[in-house]
């Protein structure tokens, strides 16, 4: 069943005058207990798509049109109070740097307290701190006691990553949103972070939206892969799918371009050539045409996402390779 | 003399803290290694491994507290100024971040040429003739010399940072993780481009990074670090083909690289966080998150032995790829 449901969203940014769209009629569901990860590279509108679910897009940000409903409850109508509830509570959300989501005058154990207050107070002070004991013991933190009364900074890259997520569950969430939360960890610590997650999404029946600029990581997580390119979806697609055979020029050129740890080794990368577009000046048509190996006149039209079997591909030589 | 950087027995230490709880940190120790003319050596280890440091002594941007540091046969620590000055023209620097390398009140022809200018290469003329030959180099259009940083994107900016270190005709080139910063798309641009300059001007390049897989398409050979100390060295093949630290087998395991082709690759998750070099552990530092870790590991250090030719290991169990991990 769909809990979370994104139509036809439309985010604009003011910059000098104008109004740039960066996310532009993007729609996907999320179901209940499910991990999709959205990858894209910057600009792509991945981030501010996360944003706008939890109604945290920056001053400077409008959201033009399109639906966001959880539960078949519209969340873009609910007055700022009751976003509050959500926010938090069913939906929480990790961001990439730990140490600048995490308060650094408070230890954990205050900011797990202050979610817990919020969204699931407890009577007694000893079963507010159980609480916290089994948070950090769920995220995999040792030592669980004397790293409660630490301050952020004390804690390894990793561990403050971890205590974060363990913020994150304080309100019970059913939707956690992570905004690449490994990308500012050494490598062996990015591994244990996605374990985690997967652990803490089959233990809890919690759905994952994983948004990431790192195909690698997404092959050992995600159910679902959604590919954004300048503002749209160009793909959405089972991971075993996408990783196996991707429908679109994008997703296809994204995933030749890693380097393989095994195999043949290539004289030369097969690149992309060009950079993603400005938002303030998309091309016409298609907006990966003019990088678009496979570009031809048909695409000075916008193609339209359409389902080809499990998935959704917005191309117009898609099925025809 | 076929070696464009040689360094021997590096160690370089940090005071920290004050008064009484002042102490000394150990961010390389004893690091010995070499790079060919021609040649692409990978240094690989994760934050607090000591690479990046490595990487400032062998350009004398950092001190060594002992050991030395030749490039092209010249001794470099002790060097005087101006002796340093005219190893410049020798050795240059590619920076990780191209947002904050690349002064942002310059233009692009002013940036490139600055080496130039400094050296005194040649009339104004000819310097800028030369600023336009770099940028064609690099894959740049012409106009880019009039414009100014913030106007192009990340992997146009890292391309204007190798012109200007390319700008002397350097032999040696030390790469500090120049396309982790870049987009997916645009960081096999930037490999392609530095494996093709290295081809067209026979360019040594000291390459810092994380990523395995990257380092497997760019590197001859590569030297793995961790705390401050390489534990394995060896051809790039050899070493993503046969790991035999524990630590390059984890790290190989969770790097991220294309899923879906070949064989799938065994996962493990090491557990806990690198230890700090502040605090480093006894023996061999690694033993704290090393699966294969006996008694011996928490007592010994153990040297860096060649295994097989050109390849060595600084382990007292090295992992044998025939019966274990498959």
């Amino acid at each position: 069943m769909d809990q979370l449901v994104v139509s036809d969203l439309v985010v604009e940014f003011a910059r000098a005058g104008h109004r740039v769209p960066v996310v532009r009629g993007v729609s996907f569901t999320l179901e209940r207990g499910r991990r999709v990860a959205v990858v894209g590279e910057s600009g792509s509108g991945k981030s501010v798509t996360a944003l706008a679910v939890t109604r945290l897009l920056p001053p400077t940000a409008s959201i033009r049109s399109g639906s966001i409903s959880l539960d078949g409850s519209d969340l873009l109508g609910l007055p700022e109070r009751s976003m509050e509830d959500i926010r938090g509570g069913r939906v929480a959300m990790v961001f990439q740097d730990a140490l600048t989501a995490l308060d650094p005058l408070f230890t954990i154990e205050q900011q797990i307290q202050a979610v817990l207050d919020r969204h699931a107070p407890r009577a007694s002070r000893q079963a507010r701190h159980d609480e916290c004991l089994e948070l950090m013991r769920a995220v995999g933190i040792s030592d669980p006691e004397r790293r409660l009364r630490a301050y952020p900074h004390e804690l390894s890259g990793g561990m403050r990553q971890r205590a974060l997520i363990a913020t994150a569950l304080a309100g019970d969430p059913e939707v956690l949103i992570a905004d690449e939360p490994t990308t500012a960890l050494d490598v062996t610590v990015q591994a244990q972070i996605v374990d985690l997650l997967r652990r803490l999404s089959d233990e809890r029946g919690m759905a994952v939206i994983l948004i990431t600029h790192d195909l690698g990581v997404v092959a050992d997580f995600a159910d679902r892969v959604v590919v954004m390119y300048a503002g749209r979806i160009v793909e959405d697609a089972p991971a075993d799918e996408l990783f196996e055979s991707p429908a679109h020029p994008y997703s296809a050129a994204l995933l030749d371009s890693l380097p393989s740890l095994d195999g043949p080794r290539m004289r030369r990368l097969p690149s992309i050539g060009g950079a993603p577009p400005d938002p303030a000046a998309l091309p016409a048509g298609c907006s990966f045409a003019p990088r678009c190996a496979r570009a031809t006149g048909e695409c000075d039209s916008e193609p339209v996402l359409v389902t080809i079997g499990a998935r959704r591909v917005a191309c117009h030589h898609a099925g025809t390779a | 003399m076929d070696d464009a950087l040689r360094i021997d027995d590096l160690v370089k230490e940090y005071p920290i803290g004050s008064g009484r709880r002042r102490s000394i940190v150990r961010a390389v120790d004893g690091v010995s290694l070499r790079v060919r003319r021609g040649e692409t050596l990978a240094l690989v280890g994760e934050s607090g491994s000591g690479k990046t440091t490595t990487a400032l002594c062998a350009l004398a941007l950092e001190r060594p507290t002992s050991g030395e540091v030749w490039i092209d046969g010249r001794e470099v620590t002790g060097m005087s100024p101006k002796e340093l000055r005219s190893l410049r023209r020798q050795a240059q620097y590619i920076f990780q971040d191209p947002f904050a390398s690349l002064n942002p009140r310059m233009s692009v022809r002013e940036i490139v040429r600055e080496p130039l200018d400094i050296h005194r290469v040649g009339d104004s003329a000819g310097r800028d003739a030369r600023v336009a030959e770099l940028l064609g180099l690099v894959g740049l259009a012409g106009d880019a010399a009039a414009r100014s940083p913030h106007q192009f994107s990340g992997g146009q900016r890292q391309r204007i940072g190798i012109a200007r270190a390319l700008a002397l005709s350097p032999g040696l080139l030390v790469c500090d993780e120049p396309v982790s910063a870049l987009d997916v798309s645009v960081q096999a641009q930037v490999i392609n481009l530095l494996m093709d300059l290295q081809d067209e001007h026979d360019l040594a390049y000291l390459f810092i990074a994380h990523d395995l897989a990257v380092v497997r398409q760019i590197a001859h050979r590569v030297a793995v670090m961790y705390l401050g100390r390489i534990v394995e060295e060896g051809a790039a093949d050899e070493i993503c083909a046969k790991p035999r630290h524990p630590y390059t087998v984890a790290l190989m395991s969770a790097a991220p690289a294309r899923p879906g082709r070949g064989v799938h690759r065994e996962r493990i998750v090491l557990t806990g966080d690198p230890p700090s070099p502040i605090d480093p552990p006894s023996g061999c530092a690694f033993h704290t998150r090393c699966w294969k870790a006996a008694d011996t590991c928490r007592t010994v250090r153990p040297p860096l032995i060649e295994l097989d030719p050109g390849h060595a290991v600084a382990c007292h169990f090295p992992v044998r790829r025939d019966t274990e991990l498959g």
